[in-house]
């Protein structure tokens, strides 16, 4: 094992490695550019791609990167601190788990299951928010949640080829 | 078969090695995932309990985030000026016709407002009327933040280091833009009217009632007020200005205008931009909060005392406290009369004897 371990480490292995935080970094700063859209709620791209990698990618996208990458959004977005924090790890656990008990990946089924995934991360946002003395109403946290699904397809196709893209380069 | 030994207290079987450390790996994985949640859950507890916390994390991060949202704003103000600018070029024959006849009928109302402003002046100099006066603190840029569903908020380019403190108004050209919320050395954050969790008092400026301007996580305002008059409507176009009430906001700082009055509560559109608030004015707080002192009390005034004192009787004042206050019916007018006698007899009797009962 130490041995299989212990391969080269080219830059393109760096990226590779990087890749996955990397994206969820971007899409955090992109969500927090101030975009004149209606509504202005923009697709939760990060929790997104917390849920792609983990799927795609398990070794890349641990638990405690999701909590990394969730306190990093709580300090980003200036909400109460620790709610992404906990969601995003939470998210990274709970694909784990169904990973390991259902075979084969077809988009419809992964859609479907992040439809359900998102939405009770958006639930448990706004409970959480709630909980902690904020009285933000339950609809806009449900608008993102949907644009969010809508955003899936195109999500996951760029980071299937990202990744396809990186693992070509690191040979 | 027997080339290893058997297994004593020193060496142990070493049984598939990679399927053992792989079960522990794993094993630690989970323990350690189950560790970082619930320290997450533990950051949500202690802010429930102390909400400061959050504040003071949050304040220290906003001078890191600054210049990477700055950064990343850049290009998107760029197109938003490039859009203005195209706009204002294609329709400036209308505007300018339009704001030459707003000018027109501004002036007729400047010269009405002077005299009305006179008057006021003379009329607040007879009163002796003490208004609190706004005060500058600081000049920032604002850029806004869009990011959680339901909070608004925007990072602003002045910090302690300017004066800036928790709590202080921000208002930008449109009108208020909102409130200060966490303050870094070099920057803070503000949080914008059309935030959830913004209250902001105001009142409509046609009829004068009062209300809150409630935030609601979108683009729009919710108008919650009690109804003061049943003959009178909110009306669409009608104006809310801040009241003043909280004594945080100064009074008369244009918020919103009411664009559908029927809903309930009736929806406004905040005069500034929230997206777009450019340069913004960071005042201290209207009103600071009052520090009480220990004044002596005031002296009692003669006038007050002396309906206590009416009794027509005047010898029989050592005992009036006890009189039944019927008995003094008979005098009532007499009160300019009798003001002597009443200014030696305050110390032997209650202060309110309640004459009027």
């Amino acid at each position: 094992m130490s041995n299989l371990n212990r391969e080269r480490i080219t830059p393109g292995e760096i990226a590779r490695r990087l890749l996955p935080a990397g994206t969820v970094l971007l899409s955090l700063l992109v969500m927090a550019l101030p975009l004149p859209l209606a509504w202005g709620v923009m697709p939760n791209l990060a929790l997104l791609f917390v849920i792609l990698w983990a799927s795609i990618q398990p070794r890349l996208m641990p638990v405690w990167a999701g909590f990394l990458l969730g306190l990093f959004a709580d300090l980003l977005f200036g909400g109460r601190i620790g709610i992404w924090a906990l969601i995003f790890p939470l998210a990274v656990g709970v694909v784990r788990v169904a990973e390991e008990r259902v075979e084969g990946h077809s988009l419809a089924v992964d859609w479907a299951f992040a439809a359900l995934l998102v939405m009770l991360a958006q639930l448990l946002a706004w409970q959480l928010n709630s909980f902690l003395g904020s009285s933000a109403p339950l609809l806009p946290f449900l608008v993102q949640g949907a644009v969010t699904l809508i955003a899936y397809p195109l999500a996951a196709t760029l980071g299937a080829r990202t990744q396809r893209r990186l693992t070509d380069l690191g040979g | 078969m027997s080339r290893l030994p058997p297994p004593n207290r020193l060496r142990p079987a070493r049984r598939t090695s990679f399927a053992r450390r792989d079960s522990n790996l794993a094993l630690l994985g989970a323990l350690f995932a189950g560790v970082v949640i619930a320290f997450a859950l533990l950051m949500l507890l202690l802010q429930r309990v102390n909400p400061d916390l959050g504040t003071r994390m949050r304040g220290a991060t906003a001078d890191a985030l600054s210049p990477i949202i700055s950064v990343a704003m850049a290009p998107v103000e760029g197109v938003r000026r490039l859009g203005a600018l195209i706009g204002d070029h294609m329709n400036v024959v209308d505007k300018n016709r339009e704001l030459a006849a707003d000018l027109k009928a501004a002036q007729r109302r400047a010269a009405e407002t002077e005299r009305l402003a006179a008057e006021l002046d003379r009329m607040e100099a007879l009163l002796a009327l003490r208004r609190p006066e706004r005060r500058l603190v600081a000049s920032a840029v604002a850029s806004a933040v869009s990011a959680e569903a339901g909070q608004r908020q925007a990072i602003l380019s002045a910090g302690l280091s300017d004066g800036v403190k928790p709590r202080m108004p921000v208002i930008a050209s449109g009108g208020l833009a909102g409130r200060v919320t966490d303050v870094g050395q070099g920057a803070s954050r503000m949080m914008l009217l059309t935030d959830a969790d913004s209250r902001i008092p105001v009142k409509v400026l046609r009829t004068g009632w009062t209300g809150l301007a409630v935030g609601t996580g979108g683009t729009l305002l919710d108008f919650q007020f009690d109804i003061a008059s049943g003959s009178d409507k909110i009306r669409v176009g009608d104006r809310l200005v801040t009241s003043g009430d909280g004594g945080l906001f100064p009074p008369g700082i244009p918020v919103a205008v009411i664009i559908d009055a029927e809903a309930n509560p009736p929806r406004a559109r905040p005069l500034a931009n929230p997206t777009g608030l450019g340069t913004v004015m960071i005042e201290a707080p209207w009103l600071p909060p009052p520090s009480f002192v220990a004044a002596p009390p005031a002296a009692p005034e003669a006038d007050k005392v002396v309906p206590a004192a009416v009794p027509g009787t005047a010898p029989a004042a050592a005992t009036p406290a006890a009189k039944p206050p019927a008995a003094q019916t008979s005098t009532p007018p007499a009160a300019g009369a009798t003001t002597p006698p009443a200014a030696s007899t305050p110390p032997a009797q209650p202060p309110r004897p309640a004459p009027a009962r």
